[in-house]
């Protein structure tokens, strides 16, 4: 016998509303109830707010208008991260949403760049990025269904004002759940089974629900406090600890990147909206004082601010069972990365997806349970190494920070990553979690961490074969990216026009799984 | 550049698979042209003679641009579009998609027509392969998409005299010999091999494809416990009459035993798998698969009953592997411990699949694996899937499999509950109708 659930989410941030509008479109007609419990005395981080294509299938599932959605989260595109001083005081790359030129011979682009780059003078492997070069130039258009053009070859996530996302949210689906505006006082267990059972609310209101979603971010309220899950602490390879953030006055048009620049003991974010720009530093507190942090965020920001700073404190981590009991935690309570890679809303979307997948009658839980707990365990590790690899991949000892990052013992999984490109430029592929080959590559690359060897099937191409070749690609690369429109007129156009955008598993491109 | 050059490969082995490996790496890595020499036993008998493969077999040829016409008219190899289990069949054949970003197999078990008809009647592979001559499917597969998987029932004999005449073509140098001796050198490396006492081959790279370890004594060999000890037998008879292009197991639960019969266009296969402490074969794996200058490649590396993935699949998995990681020079520990670690992984799949269709079903002193305890656990209380990364049983194909081998899912998750049950009556009516107006008996 089904049993109607009664879902209880606690939070009304951007994880807690994502996660409302998602149940309540996926899940609704089977379940009795969803209700959502958020405080307005309660602030909320509004993290994410530079994000990645998979945004894109999470809206279009919602049935969420894209020109409706830029227009009331303020959003720009966004074709890639710049990183600048990661890999070299001086240096800068882009990550692009987007593949470097073609596979041939069955290996990827990188290895002929390699070789040419042995044998000589080769521009940086970006010039050969359709997204990368597009975003140096401020240009911007959706990317083209014809997979013969380089037009094809990227895709396009936004930068957003991730509080507006969630207000956006909160106006298209609360309609469908019961929303509760109350402080949640007390958490009451079930003592047999220890599981959750009810909520006492500040207004003297009693919630009782079936299953619980812990939206409640670094408070993790229900998960921690309440079920004590424990939390895997990652600091030892990803120290930054602090940050801070400001909004400030657009001084320029808007790029269609995010910059991450690498300050002294950390990296500052600035992240160009439609009305404002978003900027924070996120720093190790070990190394730098806030006051210290402070200066630095200040003058990395051109226009006045907005409001002052706020400070935000946190720990790089997971917790081991996300899923623990009848509870799951979704957003910051489950863990943290930091947004280096712009992997908040993702990690929300993506423990949203996994659980519609498991979500199960009683008594049928429990395999539920391993297997989601199992798949986020994936997810994070994955983008933990990723985010490593920033830190590690470093030639830079100019401060205390640096010179930890770049002598730290790194994870054996990473290792094994690093050590393999090192040698051969073989990246590890895998199916299952974020960033494929492409993105490794613009990383290593980007960061200097060139291979001693390429593949030998890249020697079938003759150097000189090899040297034409290249230099086509790059041209043609040059004009597509300077035939799109200025990344303003884009957006302007687009959200002015009936022009329709592209569906979003087209422009997923294979940069991501 | 670390280590020494590989200039010499020389690929050691019994029957079909030194070959393919031999012609994978000159196909694959070009510039291993007249660096690759084998030499084939001819003194090792071959414990299979057929092969009943999945899908993963042709999409390699094709890797290679083998034209698949000539192979099966050179082979007799028949298509092998299905299992037929006491249970149910399985196919690794394209699925209906998900219907509102519910699974199928979800949906399916939700829907009304559950009552009325089996879920294999919904997948293309599994009717075509009941109903089309073989004639109509070898025809069919070209132009219909529906029919793009499919694996080859084939003779291990036949298949190793086309690869024996392709290697030919590429010039591969081959020497035939029936004793081996090997010379060590220094940590772990092979320097050369006798062959018969009269012939030495020397080689940067030895490459280990024989059934019996031969290159790799010195490696640790780790018992798999989560398989019984087996024996097997094999007959062959003439090709019945029956049409059908599919393979089929049967199960004895008293014997504790697993018949698998299969057809080639000529031939019919059958081999009984005999499961008792007593058994001669029993599974195991080396410690690694590359060690020194030498890699076991295939059978020298695990060795297992073969119960649904075939003996090439491990095979060719390795060689993909390989070629990707190809190094200039050997030894390379970066790439020869991510290899390891791959072939390990692919390995171990390979074992939970034998070991789900023994573990229970066959024989009850044997347990499921960890995996296989929560993948059964998961599918069977909510028809969950457990997902794994380089997945050689595809995600969509797992319901078909679990279900074939007798797990009953006792509940679906909720998100199938929420679609309306008119529209997923109506969304699966269409499908089967279209199945079955295609590949209808005719």
């Amino acid at each position: 016998m089904k049993q109607p659930q009664r879902i209880v989410i606690v939070g009304g941030g951007t994880a807690g509303w994502m996660t409302a509008a998602a149940l309540s479109q996926t899940l609704g007609p089977a379940v009795e109830s969803i209700t959502l419990i958020e405080s307005s005395e309660i602030g909320t981080v509004g993290v994410g707010e530079a994000t990645i294509p998979h945004l894109r299938y999470f809206n279009e599932k919602l049935g969420i208008n894209e020109h409706e959605f830029i227009k009331r989260t303020n959003a720009t595109y966004k074709l890639g991260i710049e990183f600048s001083n990661w890999g070299a005081n001086g240096d800068s790359y882009i990550h692009p949403f987007g593949d470097f030129g073609t596979k041939k011979n069955g290996i990827p682009f990188h290895h002929y760049w390699l070789k040419a780059q042995q044998s000589g003078q080769v521009p940086p492997i970006f010039d050969f990025s359709l997204p990368a070069v597009a975003a140096k130039l401020n240009r911007f258009d959706y990317p083209q269904n014809n997979k013969r053009s380089l037009l094809s070859s990227y895709a396009y996530a936004f930068h957003i004002d991730a509080s507006l996302y969630a207000s956006y949210l909160k106006e298209l689906f609360s309609g469908n759940i019961r929303h509760i505006e109350a402080k949640i006082v007390q958490v009451n267990k079930d003592y047999n089974t220890g599981d959750i059972s009810n909520l006492h609310l500040e207004n003297g209101v009693i919630v009782e629900g079936d299953f619980f979603i812990d939206c409640s971010g670094f408070k993790a309220l229900l998960i921690e406090e309440t079920l004590g899950s424990e939390f895997e602490d990652w600091s030892r390879w990803l120290p930054c600890d602090s940050a801070l953030a400001a909004p400030s006055a657009q001084t320029s048009e808007p790029p269609p990147y995010t910059k991450a620049i690498a300050q002294e003991a950390g990296w500052s974010w600035h992240i160009p909206l439609q009305h404002r720009m978003g900027n924070g530093y996120v720093y190790c507190s070990k190394y730098i004082t806030d006051e210290q942090a402070l200066e630095t965020l200040t003058n990395s920001i051109e226009g006045p601010l907005l409001c002052p700073p706020k400070k935000l404190n946190f720990k790089a981590g997971r917790r081991i069972e996300a899923w623990k009991n009848n509870c799951i935690a979704i957003g910051l309570s489950s863990g943290f990365l930091e947004p280096l890679e712009s992997t908040s809303i993702y990690l929300i979307q993506s423990s949203i997806m996994k659980l519609v997948e498991l979500f199960s009658h009683p008594p049928f839980v429990s395999a539920s349970r391993v297997e989601f707990n199992r798949q986020n365990a994936i997810e994070y590790e994955r983008i933990k190494d990723f985010l490593i690899l920033h830190y590690h991949a470093t030639k830079r000892e100019d401060s205390e920070f640096w010179r930890y990052c770049k002598n730290m013992d790194i994870p054996t999984s990473l290792k094994e990553k690093m050590n393999a490109f090192k040698s051969s430029g073989y990246i590890a592929h895998y199916d299952q979690g974020l960033f494929l080959t492409p993105s490794w590559a613009a990383v290593y690359l980007g960061q200097q961490v060139i291979p001693e060897e390429y593949h030998p099937n890249a020697d079938l191409t003759s150097d000189t074969d090899l040297a034409a070749a290249l230099s086509a690609l790059r041209q043609q690369t040059r004009l597509a990216a300077e035939s799109l429109p200025l990344h303003k007129e884009a957006i302007k156009q687009h959200t002015s026009e009936s022009r329709s955008w592209p569906s979003a598993s087209m422009s997923l491109y294979e940069v991501f799984s | 550049m670390s280590g020494k050059q590989i200039n010499s490969v020389c690929i050691y082995g019994t029957h079909y698979a030194p070959l393919l490996t031999a012609i994978t790496l000159v196909k694959l890595l070009p510039h291993l042209q007249g660096k690759v020499s084998i030499a084939l036993n001819v003194n090792s008998e071959e414990t299979d003679n057929y092969i009943s493969s999945l899908h993963d077999f042709t999409a390699f040829h094709q890797h290679l641009g083998l034209n698949e016409e000539l192979f099966i008219n050179a082979t007799e190899a028949s298509l092998n579009f299905a299992i037929k289990y006491p249970g149910g069949f399985y196919s690794d054949g394209p699925q209906h998609k998900s219907i509102q970003g519910v699974d199928f197999h979800q949906a399916f078990e939700n829907s009304t027509i559950k009552s009325a008809l089996a879920i294999e009647s919904c997948n293309p592979s599994i009717v075509a392969a009941q109903n089309c001559s073989i004639k109509q499917l070898l025809h069919q597969r070209k132009t219909n998409p529906m029919l793009s998987c499919y694996g080859f029932n084939i003779a291990t004999e036949k298949l190793t005299n086309y690869y024996l005449a392709l290697t030919e073509s590429l010039s591969i140098p081959l020497h035939y010999c029936k004793s081996l001796a090997i010379n060590n050198g220094a940590e772990a490396i092979i320097e050369s091999i006798d062959l018969d006492g009269t012939k030495k081959l020397e080689a940067d790279l030895f490459l280990d494809c024989s059934n019996n370890r031969a290159l790799c004594r010195q490696t640790e060999v780790i018992p798999l416990t989560s398989i019984p000890h087996w024996n097997k037998e094999i007959k062959s008879s003439p090709k019945e009459s029956q049409n059908n292009s599919y393979a089929t197991y049967s199960v004895n639960t008293a014997e504790e035993s697993l018949t698998k019969q299969a057809s080639t266009q000529t031939t019919t296969y059958t081999s009984k798998l005999q499961f008792s402490a007593k058994g001669a074969h029993q599974a195991s794996i080396l410690q690694a698969s590359w060690q020194g200058n030498t890699i076991a490649i295939g059978e020298a590396y695990l060795q297992n009953p073969s119960i649904l993935i075939d003996k090439a699949h491990m095979l060719q998995s390795m060689l993909l592997q390989l070629v990707d990681l190809w190094p200039r020079a050997c030894p390379q520990k970066s790439i020869r411990d991510i290899f390891n670690r791959y072939c390990k992984l692919a390995a171990m799949q390979i074992v939970d699949i034998d070991n789900l269709h023994i573990s229970e079903k066959i024989d009850r002193n044997i347990a499921p694996t960890q995996k296989n305890k929560e993948r059964i656990e998961l599918f069977t209380s909510c028809g969950g899937i457990y997902k794994e990364e380089n997945a050689i049983i595809p995600h969509s194909s797992w319901p078909l499999l679990l279900h074939a081998i007798g797990y009953r899912q006792q509940s679906t998750n909720i998100h199938s509950d929420a679609l309306h049950q008119s529209q997923i009556d109506q969304t699966i009516g269409r499908w089967w109708n279209s199945i079955q107006q295609r590949f209808d008996k005719r």
